[in-house]
Parts: structure tokens; sequence; C-alpha cells
């Protein structure tokens, strides 16, 4: 008798536990909107340890905190940085030698000097730009073990890589929790942990560069990274003219791409982060090439309204063109 | 087999009723939320400062004074959006019109978010870009 009350009662609690428990919490870290949803029974704690652990990592990396590490770098000193950062400096030195320095951290010089998305936001003097200029290059960047170094009268500007990593260690924290699947959204920087369903990825949508609430496409993916870098995310207008928030390290303006955006899915959310910068800058001809030559999944979304893919993409993603305004073009 | 039965009260059958109608109370609670109404949420500061039902031919306009900027949000009928806000860069107002679960408009300077819940499930599970 108690053997079938007891099979019963598990017929009941497997009933329950056929929802997998579901957590989400949302935060503004790092000048953006970041929502971490993960299932499993240490959900919440999970989560809760990887919002703090970005809260602690902002704090680290942030230009406008006057204790923070970067800070300490400013005025040309060496200074000793935390593991973290150092690591996350490493990462964003390696991209830059990578891609050419077509992704370049030290292009903080010319986002202080054009405020894009803020009140003195306008098109700089030449000569400003110019000397601007002159601080830019990753080259400028000393990291010795943990000590770091900024010649030249370069700035270090770790947003564009740090949600990529942030990213990064909130999946080995929500792993190391026995969390299997999640979705982590930390502004346009997705990671999506393990799979939908058994025969579902995660479907992520990627934006409308012309309607911000609408997709043009999606990609079906399973514990892999998606970044998009685009012209529309911050910009202004002037005298009819686009001015985005990309710079080409080059020129000290913001790239002239024939691209809309470029979207990379890639394991590792930080290279995604920085290739994502960096295939914007280069236009779609050079980035299409250098993605065939390196291996790297990507989506372009171009000014014509036709969208492309490069080869690697298939392998790890399901794609698909949801919008009738625009032509994929194999 | 008939000795055994006769081991069972009403006592056992009443055991089995219980267990029986909250398994089927379980499943039919997750079947439901499936079909529940659609809500419109506007979140500052990271708790939830008002909750509309979205209902055809319904409107309103709520105004949300923040320290630094003031968004208007407008909802109309199953749809809403931020309609205007005083801050510099006017990302969420960009964001249109939203109408589907999940969908997000956010006003970084404000700390505000408007979203739609419940109704239908959202044919995505994120939007990158």
């Amino acid at each position: 008798m108690k053997k079938i009350i007891a099979a019963a009662l598990l017929a009941v609690l497997s009933l329950t536990g056929c929802a997998e428990q579901e957590y989400s919490t949302s935060f503004y870290a790092m000048d953006t909107f970041m929502t971490i949803t993960a299932y499993g029974s240490k959900a919440q704690q999970a989560a809760t340890e990887a919002e703090q652990y970005i809260n602690s990592l902002e704090a680290k990396i942030s230009r406008t905190r006057k204790n923070s590490e970067l800070s300490a770098l400013a005025g040309g000193e060496p200074a000793e940085l935390s593991e973290d950062t150092a690591e996350l400096l490493r990462t964003a030195l390696e991209m830059a030698e990578q891609t050419d320095g077509r992704f370049d951290p030290t292009v903080a010089a010319l986002s202080d000097l054009w405020q894009i998305g803020k009140e003195g936001q306008r098109v700089p003097d030449s000569a400003d730009i110019a000397q601007a200029l002159g601080t830019v290059g990753y080259r400028n960047i000393r990291l010795d073990g943990t000590t770091a170094q900024m010649t030249g009268g370069a700035k270090l500007d770790l947003g564009g890589i740090g949600k990529g990593y942030a990213a990064d260690r909130t999946v080995e924290i929500l792993k190391k929790n026995g969390v299997k699947r999640a979705v982590i959204a930390l502004g346009g920087n997705i990671y999506a942990l393990g799979s939908r369903s058994r025969d579902q990825g995660w479907k992520i949508g990627i934006t409308d560069p012309d309607k911000a609430e609408e997709y043009v496409a999606t990609v079906e993916i399973s514990d892999t990274s998606v970044v998009t870098t685009g012209d529309y995310e911050r910009y202004f207008e002037q005298d009819g003219k686009r001015y985005h928030h990309v710079f080409d390290p080059e020129t000290g303006y913001p790239a002239e791409s024939d691209l809309r955006s470029v979207t990379v899915v890639r394991e590792q959310s930080a290279q995604a982060d920085a290739l994502s910068t960096a295939l914007f800058v280069m236009g779609y001809e050079a980035a299409a090439e250098y993605c065939e030559q390196n291996d790297i999944a990507a989506v372009f979304i171009r000014a014509d309204h036709t969208i492309c893919t490069s080869t690697a993409l298939e392998r790890c993603a399901v794609f698909e063109v949801t919008s009738a305004e625009y032509r994929y073009e194999k | 087999m008939r000795n055994k039965l006769k081991q069972f009260k009403i006592g056992d059958f009443l055991i089995f009723a219980v267990i029986l109608a909250l398994a089927a109370g379980i499943w039919a609670r997750f079947a439901v939320m499936q079909t529940e109404a659609a809500y419109g949420e506007i979140w500052k500061d990271g708790a939830l400062y008002e909750r509309i039902k979205l209902e055809e031919g319904y409107q309103t306009t709520i105004t949300v004074k923040g320290e630094s900027v003031t968004n208007v949000i407008e909802v109309d009928g199953l749809r809403m959006r931020v309609a205007q806000a005083d801050c510099h860069d006017h990302v969420c107002v960009s964001s249109g019109w939203i109408e589907r679960t999940g969908q997000i408009a956010v006003c970084l300077p404000n700390k505000l978010e408007i979203k739609i819940t419940g109704g239908q499930a959202a044919d995505v599970d994120a939007v990158v870009g």
C-alpha cells in the first residue's frame, strides 16, 4: 500500500519537476540594461552571483569612478591590475593584434571628443580630431603579468569588449552552480547556454537597423554567444549625415561602411564582441574575406537591404531571414 | 489479487483522489499559463511602477518623472510605447510600439523599461543588436 502512495507522490513530484525552475533578474550595469534568465534548481543563486560579479567588474573598469583600476592608469604611470582586469586587457590586446587594430581599446580619446549620444555631440574640429587620433593605438598599451601602463597619452576604454568578457565569466558562474540552460542578455551582447529544448536551440532575433522593436532575421543556436555592432545604437545626425559610435581607429571619424550591422556568432563572447566591431569597421568586402580566412561565423546587414552570411555560420546556427524587406544573398 | 484489493479502505482512495487532483491542478496551471491576458508593465529603478491590462480599444497615457528625465508612455489597445523623452539619445522613443510578449523598450537615463508580459509566447528568446 505504502508503495502505491509513494509511486503516486513521485508521479506528482515529477510533474512539477517537468517545468524546470526558471529565475530571471534584470539590472543596469556597464551603461546598459541586462537580463539573466537561468534554469535549474540553483538558478536564483547562480544568477544572483553573476549579477554581483558583473557589478564588481564594472567598478574595476569604470572610466568615471575615481577608485577604479582604469582610473589608476590615467596618468601614464604603471599600475597593478587585478587578475580579472588583467585578463580582460590581455584579451582586448589579442583582439586588437588579430584584427590589425580595427578593434582598438584606445579609441577612448575619440569617444570623449565626439560625445556621441551625449549632450556635447557634434562634429568636432579636424584639428581636435587629429590631436585625439594621435593618442590612439593599441601599441601604446604595455601589459606585463598584472602590471599595465598607458603610453603616448593613450586612453583606455574596455567597454567595447567588457560586456562580452562579462558574459563569458557569467557562463562560468552559472555552470559552476549546475545551471545547464540560460539566456544571458547584457545589453545587446547575448549568450545562449544549452538549448531551448531537446530538439530546439535558442532563437535569437537580429534587430532591424531601422526599427529597433523589430527583427529581420533569426539565428537558432546552442551553447554560444551572439553579438551585434550596428550604426543605429548610438548616433546623431548633422547636415543630413549620420555620425554613429563605431570609430575607425585610422581616421578618427565614425567608420564609413556599407554595413548597417554585423552579427558574430562565437563561443567566446569577448571575441565575438571585439570581432563584430572590427568587421563593421572593415566594410563588407574586407570583412567577408576576413571571416572566410579566419573561420568566423557572421551575419552582415548591408545598406542596400541585403543580408549575407559567412560560410562558418552554417556550422553553428540555423539562420533564417524573417523580413520581406530584406533579401538574403547567398 | 482479490485479497489485496480488499486491503484498500476508503481512506486510501481518498488519498489517491487528493494526489490525482494535485497532479491535475499542477498540469492545468501550466496549460492555462499560455493563454493569460497580456499586460503592459512599466519598471522604474528596478521596481514595478505600473501594470496595465492590455485590451483592444483601451487607451491611456502615463508620465514618469525621474531625477533628470521625464518619459511619457502611451498605451493603445494591445500595444505600448515611450512617446516622449527629454533625454539626449531618444533610444526608447525610436524603439517605437511594442506589442509582443518579451519585447522591451528601455530609457537608460531614466532607468525605465516598458515591456509586454503574459499573452502569447514570443517567437524568439532574445533579440541582439
